[in-house]
Formats: C-alpha cells, sequence, structure tokens
C-alpha cells in the first residue's frame, strides 16, 4: 500500500455515506506530514489504536505531472496562496495533502545543529524534555528508515556542481546534499511531487507502516474542534471535505481513550488550538512564530546547465550560517516556474527567457530575527510576519556572496530579481548588490520551514506545551510539531521535527 | 469565485501582455494559447474567498486603472493595442509601488504556468521530459 493506490483499504476513509462517523482510539493524530506520520508509527508500533486525520488528499503517484500548477492544486494549502503579510507579502509554501511537507520538499536532511539545542536548553529549558543522546538516537533511525545518502555523482546536475567548485575556490566550505531518497533519477521534480516514488516520503514509509499495525487513515478530513471535558481532551471533530471544492462529505467523532496528538504545523495547529479554547492561559498561543525566508538568484553561465535535470536541491554551504544567519542551497526547477523568475514583459521577457538552459539558480534562506503571531480567520489562518532591517542586510549580504560564488564558477551574469538593481549585472558589477535597499519590499521571497506559535518550556506563564509535549492546561493534548520549537532551527528541519516527534511519541507511549 | 466571461477576456489580454505571440521564432506560442486564462480562472475558482476576491480585484485594477497609473491614458486596458497594453504591463512591472508589481507578478507568474508547462514550448527551449543523464546510463 503506497502513495494513495490502494486507498480502497478498509482503514482508509475519505468520506461517510450518510450522517456522522463516530469512532474511537487510543491517540488520535491530527496531521500526517513527517511529525503526524512520525506519531502515528511509533504509537501504532507501540500497540496503541491510532486514527490519524488530515485535512488533504491521498495524491496517487500518476497524479504527479511534473507541472507546478498541478501540484499547487492537488498538494499545496489553499493552491499556494497562503501568504505571510508584514511589510511585504512572503508566499508560505505548506503541503497539504497525506504525507505533508515531504511530498513537496526537496528531501533534504540536517541534523539539528548542537550549538541551536544547547541555546534551547539554557535560554527554553527544552533539555528538560529529550536529551541530545536520545535525539541522535532517534535521527540514526530515521536515517535508516528512509535511506539518507548524499546526492550520487550522476544525479547531481550541473546547476549543483558548478556551485561546488565554485565555492571551492572562494575557500567556502559546502557539501554536497543528504536526501531521503531511493533511486533518484534527477527529474528535479521534488517540488512538484516525485513520479517514480524516488523520495521517501513519509506516505510511502511511516503512514503506510502505521496502517499496517492497525492504524487507520481518514483524509480528506479537516480536524474542526478538539472537545476537553474536565479540563481533559476527549474527542477530535472533523468534516471530511474536498479539498479543492470545499465540497461536504459528512462529519467524524473519535472519542480519544488517551490522548490526541497535535501534528498540524506551526499555522495550523495554534489555531485548532484556540478553536477549541486550549492553551490560552499563557498569552503565547500563536506568538514567536519564526521561519526561514528565503530568495534565489540566477545567474547565466556560458555553457548548458539545463535546471530542470538533475536533483532539485544537490548542493549546500552553511558557511555563513552562524554569522551571518543565512544558508545557501542549489534549486533546480522546471521551466513554468523558472520562466516566472527571469525578467521582463513582453518581448523582453521572450528574448530572455531563451537563455533558460544557461541558467543557475541558488536559494539563500536566512535565519530571521523577526518573531510574527499567527491567528484563526475563519477557518483559515492570519499570519503577521514582518522583517526587520537586519534579516535583510543578511538576506544581502548572502546574495552577494552567492553571486561571487556564481562568477568564481564562470558565470557571465547575474539576474538578482532585486526592485532598484538593473535586471541583469556583469560579473563585475556585483557589488552593486552592497547598494540593493533594506526595505523587504524590494525582494521577491517565499518561506517554507515555519517554527513557533506553541512553544515548549517548563514554565506554564512563558509557554504553550510542558516538557513532556502536553499543553499545559488541557491534559491529554501533546503538541508534536514545529510549533514547539522556541527559535527558528539555522537548517532544513523535516529531520529535526521528526527526530522530535520520535522522542515526544516513545515519552507518550510510555505514559 | 467564478470568473465571468468578460473578466475572462480581459485576463486573456493581460496574460497576452506578458507573454505575448510570435516575437522569436522559436516560440511563437503565446500564453493564452497555452491555457494561462484558465489557470487564472482556476486560481480565482478555488482559493478561499478573501484570496479570490483579491485575485479578482487585480484583474479589475489592471483593467480599469492599469492604463491611467502606468502611462497617465484614459483607456481600459483591453482597448489599447497590443504593444500599448504590453508597455503598460511593463511600466506596472517596474512600478516604484510595491502592489501595483505584485499585481503584474501574479499575472506573470499565472502566465508562466501554463506557458513554461506546455510541451512546445518546453521543447523549443530544450526541456526534455527524461534528463540526458538518465537516457545515457540507460536508467
Amino acid at each position: 500500500m503506497n502513495s494513495g493506490e490502494e486507498i480502497t483499504s478498509d482503514r482508509v476513509f475519505d468520506r461517510v455515506s450518510k450522517g456522522d462517523l463516530v469512532t474511537d482510539a487510543d491517540y488520535v493524530v491530527i496531521g500526517t506530514g513527517p511529525s503526524g506520520a512520525t506519531a502515528a508509527r511509533v504509537l501504532s508500533e507501540a500497540g496503541y489504536e491510532v486514527a490519524m486525520i488530515e485535512e488533504g488528499r491521498w495524491i496517487r503517484t500518476d497524479e504527479f505531472d511534473g507541472k507546478s500548477f498541478s501540484a499547487q492544486k492537488n498538494c499545496f494549502r489553499e493552491i499556494g496562496t497562503v501568504a505571510a503579510i508584514g511589510k511585504n507579502i512572503i508566499p508560505v509554501i505548506q503541503g497539504r495533502c497525506v504525507g505533508g511537507g515531504s511530498i513537496i520538499n526537496s528531501a533534504i536532511i540536517w541534523r539539528m545543529p548542537h550549538d541551536v539545542f544547547e541555546r534551547w536548553t539554557s535560554e527554553f529549558g527544552i533539555g528538560d524534555a529529550l536529551a541530545w543522546e536520545a535525539l541522535e538516537a532517534a535521527f540514526d533511525i530515521i536515517e535508516s528508515d528512509l535511506n539518507i545518502k548524499p546526492v550520487s555523482e550522476q544525479v547531481m546536475g550541473r546547476n549543483s556542481t558548478l556551485m561546488l567548485e565554485g565555492a571551492n575556490k572562494l575557500g567556502i566550505s559546502s557539501r554536497v546534499i543528504s536526501r531521503n531518497e531511493r533511486g533518484c533519477q534527477g527529474l528535479a521534480q521534488c517540488l512538484t511531487g516525485c513520479p517514480i516514488k524516488a523520495k521517501q516520503t513519509v506516505d510511502l514509509n511511516y503512514v503506510t507502516w502505521s496502517l499496517e499495525k492497525g492504524a487507520r487513515l481518514y483524509h480528506s478530513c479537516r480536524a474542526e474542534l478538539i472537545k476537553v471535558k474536565g479540563g481533559r481532551a476527549r474527542s477530535v471533530i472533523a468534516s471530511f471535505e474536498d479539498p479543492l471544492t470545499g465540497e461536504s462529505r459528512g462529519s467524524l467523532i473519535v472519542h480519544a481513550r488517551k490522548g490526541i496528538v497535535v501534528c498540524a504545523t506551526p499555522v495550523q495547529t495554534p489555531c485548532l488550538l484556540w478553536r477549541s479554547g486550549i492553551g490560552l492561559s499563557s498569552g503565547h498561543l500563536g506568538k514567536h512564530f519564526f521561519a526561514h525566508p528565503g530568495q534565489a538568484l540566477i545567474c547565466v553561465y556560458p555553457d548548458e546547465v539545463r535546471l530542470w535535470e538533475g536533483a532539485t536541491q544537490g548542493w549546500e554551504s552553511e558557511h555563513f550560517r552562524k554569522e551571518w544567519k543565512v544558508k545557501f542551497e542549489t534549486l533546480g526547477m522546471r521551466l513554468d516556474l523558472l520562466s516566472s523568475r527571469i525578467p521582463g514583459v513582453g518581448a523582453e521577457f521572450k528574448k530572455n527567457v531563451l537563455e533558460a538552459r544557461y541558467m543557475g539558480n541558488v536559494g539563500c534562506a536566512v535565519v530571521c530575527q523577526a518573531e510574527g503571531k499567527v491567528r484563526p480567520l475563519g477557518k483559515r489562518a492570519s499570519i503577521s510576519y514582518g522583517l526587520g532591517k537586519e534579516d535583510v542586510y543578511n538576506l544581502r549580504r548572502g546574495l552577494k556572496k552567492i553571486a561571487e560564488i556564481m562568477v568564481a564558477a564562470g558565470a557571465e551574469y547575474i539576474i538578482p530579481n532585486i526592485y532598484g538593481l538593473p535586471p541583469k549585472l556583469g560579473k563585475d558589477e556585483i557589488n552593486k548588490i552592497d547598494e540593493a535597499p533594506l526595505d523587504p519590499r524590494s525582494y521577491t521571497m517565499i518561506m517554507a520551514h515555519l517554527f513557533g506559535t506553541c512553544r515548549m518550556g517548563p514554565d506554564p506563564k512563558k509557554s504553550v506545551v510542558g516538557t513532556d509535549f502536553q499543553v499545559h492546561d488541557t491534559l491529554g493534548v501533546f503538541i508534536l510539531d514545529s510549533s514547539i520549537f522556541p527559535t527558528n532551527l539555522g537548517v532544513n528541519p523535516q529531520h529535526t521535527i521528526m527526530a522530535f516527534s520520535h522522542v515526544g511519541a516513545k515519552k507518550i507511549a510510555h505514559q | 469565485m467564478k470568473m465571468r466571461a468578460f473578466e475572462l477576456e480581459w485576463a486573456a489580454k493581460m496574460v497576452d501582455a506578458m507573454i505575448p505571440p510570435g516575437v522569436e521564432e522559436k516560440i511563437p506560442k503565446s500564453a493564452s494559447e497555452t491555457g494561462a486564462t484558465e489557470v487564472l480562472r482556476e486560481m480565482i475558482f478555488y482559493t478561499p474567498a478573501l484570496t479570490a476576491l483579491g485575485l479578482r480585484a487585480t484583474i479589475w485594477l489592471i483593467e480599469l486603472l492599469g492604463p491611467m497609473i502606468a502611462a497617465r491614458k484614459f483607456s481600459r486596458f483591453s482597448r489599447l493595442d497590443p504593444s500599448s497594453r504590453e508597455k503598460v504591463l511593463d511600466a506596472m512591472y517596474n512600478s516604484k509601488s510595491y502592489f501595483i508589481r505584485q499585481m503584474v507578478l501574479l499575472i506573470k507568474m499565472s502566465s508562466c504556468f501554463a506557458w513554461g508547462a506546455d510541451p512546445e514550448v518546453m521543447k523549443a527551449l530544450g526541456v526534455e521530459d527524461t534528463p540526458k543523464f538518465v537516457k545515457r546510463s540507460g536508467n
């Protein structure tokens, strides 16, 4: 059973034909992304009866056609139109399907940096929740389960190879990215769903393994409310609906005998708690929203690069993570995504796009100091988030450094996509990036790594979730996604999210 | 939210100002010929009401105020000749106003989603479904 092919299983439901479906389970897990799938796997392996609820659909592999708009309709929340609003508008990329973000990310695997763990322990008391050794043990298990390995030379792609060469020339430390994949062919389609099941998305393993252990999956099913009685969470009220059209397909009520595990992301988790009247007592619910917004820089090389060939992301550098708060990653993509980043309108655009096959593309993710907040807005969420000048300054100097590496790798010119700069900068003009405005509205950013909003800590006055992963003010509600992270992480978060969930679910299972 | 026929006609002229027919021999197709108007229609149809309203308002603003904002011309966008429409969109694309630039970015994104995924365009620009190195290795 994998990737939705066998959705006829008697443990997988996406609708009720008549009335309400009322059922029960030991644990209800809300969300089937990396954190939810991990929690479901650990709890079902521990012998508990688990019910998984997922708002999105279980997408069949043959639906991954490599087209960005198809992927946005099938796998992205609100067709990719979710945005964080501050001085500028930053699209927030969120998966909404069985497998969650793992379906549309580039499978990048990073163990949590030890310096971040130390900070979380000394400043936020996270060490009370989990020991470094426990995290490392979880990393080992996940890496074995998901077949983590560096991108092979064969599928590295020219974009990544060139950046590796450029960084080496400048003495900047960088490396080949490690990913969860088995048999990658370098189709550069990670962002639109892997059409050959090479990316080891969590629906292929942890969700499927949970089902094999007896768990049930309710997909296309939106958790509306957690019902609390006598200070303890008792049940989840949910609605089956078509994720695209919103067409109603009945209601679901699951009574939780032992607990409810919320893994719905730092945007949806606080909204669900808010609507349920849970976690409000600290005054911190929905606050301390952190992210890694980023922008990519395009360059043009003298020879073909073909961004649509090779691993979507094959090269990375965290050389400047601690000092400048930035991380660099190559980013391959298909023409439908790339072309929207190519400058010009009309005839000018058509002229520029002829050079598409010579283009390289590298992203700069910023470990932003900015803190935002998330609030429910009807059935949706409102995300307020404003970048500070220091964050934009870090982005700007990160982009400049990427331009330097590109030039060292042989790039002839750079396409900065920064308002206030010329559309193209010759290799001798990249110093002009230093003159780019520090106004976030001059940049075209996106954000995909989200943290906070239900932060963890021992003090109920300063945090929403305790070090036992349980919401301070309500028994039986556990949060295992990156909502509990007290700050941003600085590296790609899937692995750390899964490891936290693994350790947290083990704790819950042994209660 | 359902777009009306006249709004779809406006949208078609906008996406074709972004990616016009002809110009380059290798890539003669325009955005609307590759389904870009349909992308906009579906976006507005499937996104939540508030977002859809914003997207729809963008089309109305470009149609009614675009020429005025960009070129001080009292005309509707759809009534301009193709070359003037392109100039208006270009001026908006480079506008000092962030929100005006964002409006044009929406048109560009929708256009590229369809145009950049069109098999003929992809072939003309050297995009193949299977990477060369996969073919070489016989995988």
